[in-house]
């Protein structure tokens, strides 16, 4: 029973298949039912017949979903269509051509064979008038609907710079990028992923200075994917990631208009996912990860000052805590006497070795810090007390850990947060536990060996065919003026080499190169 | 094969084959021999060091881009191939053990010493063979890093060091004997002698043209730092004192203070060379899966890897029982052992290479 219940379902489903797939035919009601049965049930779904007093014997049809389409555009369009089914009007090209040519008050339209075209098209937000005796429906861009204006971004915020970022809307966004770079070279190529949500992505780079092969490549590899949903670019990132099995990030993303025009013009590709703020930008370095969009706009000196501040806050979320166990288990001879006694006072008391102790204060710390994400805002300021307050100098009081490492992890999660790129900031907490756990067991050689590990790993990892660390390894001088340090504008006349195209002309950013001298103005 | 590594890459390489183990061995048994003349001797090694390069070089660059055990097949023929094959991944796989074992032992002497050695040379050999699975391409790029590390780390420890140098403990040039300085030339000779991984290494070049400046700088690169080591423990302890030093390297870092709150910085230095006792162990291992993958005509070169590195574990732990019987190796046992695979076995390839020049220009081999 169960089996011939499932057979005829299944028979049910190829047959609908069979149905939405086939091509218009001349009469009206059979076009409607068909598209009515793609569409399914919905109360959200608008259906309207409409006659013109010029073609009596011809109705047309407005299908459209409510909440999805932009309620102006539509409104226009009725009002259109309505005065215009009034008139007497003497053509003899027909509705369809009338409707298409004469009557339609919205700018992009597009004509559609099948059902299925134009089921879609409704489902994305478009407008579609069935012509009675026409082998061809007219699907009108209506998209629009509630969405989130464009806001200051949240998770990459500049002092000096622009505040936009972008939305849930991919139309936005790519308009967006229009409005930064305005060049016809700017390319915008769509695709559709995902069976059931059928989420629309936009690659985007800048011909001419983009590597063709990496464009090839994000095309290759976004093609490949074969998913019912996507949801956020999440989803496409870890489908087209060169690695799978690492804790570096292998493609940056941005809610940054600038960042990802920025990006752009160094050569790399963006993409861009409907239903997200975030973009993602591939090929990806480890420095790039270290980068900020105001490094640019604020003068070089103190762009460079702050880069090597966030590596350093790098390599200290990192490796900190595993240093202090080290030292204070296996090296002690290090400390200068006076800080070893004083370590030695406050950890008499205390009942765990250093592993034991930084690793409760580690996992406390991040149980904190999840908590301060997912809790609603209102009660953040109580986290905070709880944190710092209850959990923090209880804890030392009851004697369960040392003052010192209260500090050390205290100083470590304020260092985790200098890193721009938070995805970088992750990868830094997950190594951290592992080098814990070395140093712990083998001191500084092991923190070494793990350091050596990650060497190893980093050195074989690649970012659609660049390696990972470049300009380092390979060293690629001329890119070391934007990489840890950044030099005055005037100086990187040159797009970075490897990752922009390799036709001479292109490469240049700058023309001339030269620093503009205020003595030549005769000012 | 992928032709991915630069010559700067490459000049790390042979660097980081060279160094980590001769700077600390060779400055004590220079100076053991020639006492104050210690230097003299790096000296004269490095003069013959630069020749032995510029041989390994000659014999890469008539390679005509096949891998080296390919092209030996190709010129002397499928049964000596193999035969070379075999014995060169024997080679590498007994120094593999032996500098894992000599870095265990370091690092148990001056740093662990509770910790089971064993644990150590499980630790280093999983780490080698990581760097290994990672393949020849990233274990390059990681030796480059390495590289730019210690042109961090050797300018300031000559700096930290600079008030506690007396150039006159050097003097006067000459008073061991020309036997003496002979007999100190040796050791350093055979570490440089480790030039010849470019056999292996030369076909994964990028611009293999350009493999004599990679063997003649990396030559000469690890030279100066054996003959730096050498001149400033010396002038700063004087012979007879280096003479008793077990790491004259370290004891050299390990005086350093700076103000009254850095002391003891000599774990640091020890970390970075650490490091590149990591990239030396990484390239021997890769030496011995190369050959063994190849001589036996191995398809997967990652169950080699895993196979050998789990024979080096048990092999390092039992040839060894004693951490003397060790040292006896390398002082003594590893001469002839050196000798032979580094300079006659290649000499005896070069033989054979010109002895059957007709087939190599047959098959349209490149001039030297």
């Amino acid at each position: 029973m169960f089996m011939s219940n499932n057979k005829r379902k299944q028979e049910t489903n190829t047959g609908r298949e069979r149905q939405v797939e086939q091509l218009l035919v001349p009469d009206l009601d059979q076009n409607m039912e068909r598209l009515q049965l793609f569409l399914g049930e919905g109360a959200d779904i608008v259906h309207r017949t409409l006659t013109h007093r010029s073609f009596p014997d011809q109705r047309y049809s407005l299908f459209y979903i409510d909440g999805i389409v932009d309620g102006a555009a539509i409104g226009t369009m009725l009002l259109g269509l309505l005065e215009d089914g009034n008139k007497i009007i003497e053509s003899t090209d027909g509705l369809y051509t009338h409707l298409t040519d004469r009557s339609i008050a919205v700018g992009k339209i597009r004509p559609a064979e099948t059902i299925q075209e134009l089921g879609y098209a409704v489902l994305e937000g478009s407008s579609v008038i069935l012509v009675e005796g026409s082998l061809k429906a007219i699907i009108i861009d209506t998209t629009g609907g509630e969405s989130r204006s464009v806001e200051e971004p949240t998770s990459q915020t500049v002092v000096r710079g622009p505040k936009e970022g972008f939305t849930e809307n991919l139309r936005t966004n790519t308009a967006l990028m229009r409005r930064i770079i305005k060049s016809p070279k700017l390319r915008f190529d769509y695709k559709v992923i995902g069976r059931e949500t059928r989420t629309n992505v936009a690659i985007v780079y800048l011909q001419g200075i983009a590597q063709d092969d990496v464009v090839q490549e994000v095309h290759r590899r976004i093609d490949q994917i074969e998913i019912d949903a996507i949801l956020e670019s999440g989803y496409i990132e870890e489908f087209i990631q060169d690695k799978a099995f690492t804790p570096f990030p292998l493609i940056q993303n941005t809610e940054r208009p600038d960042t990802a025009c920025a990006s752009i013009l160094e050569g790399q590709v963006v993409i861009m996912v409907s239903g997200t703020p975030f973009v993602l930008i591939a090929p990806a370095t480890f420095v790039k990860f270290f980068q900020s969009s105001e490094d640019y706009y604020q003068r070089y000196d103190i762009s460079t000052f702050l880069r090597l501040i966030r590596v350093i806050s790098f390599f200290i979320s990192m490796l900190l805590p595993s240093l202090y166990i080290a030292i204070t288990t296996f090296h002690q001879e290090m400390l200068p006497t006076p800080l070893l006694i004083s370590l030695a006072a406050q950890r008499e008391g205390v009942p765990f070795p250093a592993l034991v102790e930084a690793f409760l204060m580690e996992i406390t710390f991040e149980i904190l810090r999840e908590a301060g994400v997912r809790m609603p805002r209102i009660i953040g300021p109580a986290i905070s007390i709880v944190g710092a307050l209850v959990l923090g100098q209880a804890a030392v009081q009851a004697g369960l850990v040392s003052a010192a490492m209260v500090i050390v992890v205290s100083f470590t999660a304020i260092a985790s947060f200098v890193i721009p790129a938070v995805n970088m900031g992750v990868a830094a907490r997950l190594i951290r536990f592992a080098l814990m756990i070395l140093g712990g067991s083998f001191g500084l050689f092991g923190i070494m060996s793990g350091l050596m590990v990650l060497l190893a790993h980093m050195s074989g990892l690649r970012s659609f065919g660049k390696p990972y660390l470049l300009p380092f390894s390979p060293l690629i001088i001329s890119n070391l003026k934007d990489a840890f340090i950044r030099v005055p504008w005037w100086a990187m006349r040159k797009r970075p080499i490897g990752m922009s195209s390799n036709q001479v002309p292109n490469q240049n950013r700058i023309g001339g190169g030269k620093r503009p001298d205020p003595d030549q103005g005769g000012a | 094969m992928k032709r991915e590594i630069s010559t700067l890459q490459t000049v790390a390489i042979v660097i980081n084959a060279i160094t980590p183990t001769a700077v600390l061995s060779v400055p004590g048994v220079a100076i053991g021999f020639a006492s104050n003349d210690g230097w003299i001797a790096v000296l004269i090694a490095a003069a013959a060091g630069v020749i032995i390069a510029i041989a390994m070089a000659a014999i890469c660059r008539r390679n005509p881009g096949l891998l080296f055990l390919e092209w030996i097949e190709s010129r002397l023929g499928t049964a000596t191939g193999i035969f070379i094959g075999v014995l060169l991944g024997v080679y590498y796989f007994n120094a593999f053990c032996m500098i894992v074992r000599e870095f265990a032992n370091f690092i148990e002497d001056m740093v662990l010493d509770e910790t089971p050695i064993v644990m150590l040379i499980v630790v280093m050999v999983a780490v080698s063979a990581f760097s290994i699975a990672h393949g020849i391409e990233a274990m390059a790029r990681s030796a480059a890093l390495v590289l730019y590390l210690i042109m961090i780390i050797v300018p300031i420890s000559v700096g930290l060091n600079f008030d506690d140098i007396n150039f006159k403990e050097l003097l006067p040039f000459f008073d061991a004997g020309a036997t003496r300085i002979g007999l100190a030339t040796i050791a350093p000779l055979l570490w440089l002698s480790e030039v010849s991984i470019l056999l292996i290494v030369q076909p994964y070049m990028k611009y293999p043209k350009s493999v004599m400046r990679a063997s003649v700088i990396g030559s000469i690169g690890s030279s100066l730092q054996l003959l730096l080591v050498t001149v400033i423990s010396t002038s700063i302890f004087g012979a007879d004192v280096v003479r008793m030093m077990s790491y004259p390297l370290f004891n050299m870092v390990g005086i350093v203070e700076v103000g009254e709150f850095v002391e003891r910085i000599e774990i640091f230095t020890i970390s970075v060379w650490g490091m590149t006792m990591y990239v030396k162990m990484a390239v021997f291992l890769f030496g011995a899966v190369h050959c063994f993958t190849h001589a036996l005509r191995l398809k997967s070169s990652m169950h080699v890897l895993f196979s050998i590195s789990l024979l080096a574990v048990a092999t390092i732990i039992v040839t060894w029982p004693r951490n003397t019987e060790h040292g006896q190796y390398v002082m003594i046992e590893s001469v002839p052992f050196f000798t032979l695979f580094n300079l006659i076995i290649p000499a005896c390839i070069a033989i054979g290479l010109l002895a059957t020049r007709g087939r190599g220009a047959a098959k349209g081999e490149q001039a030297p």
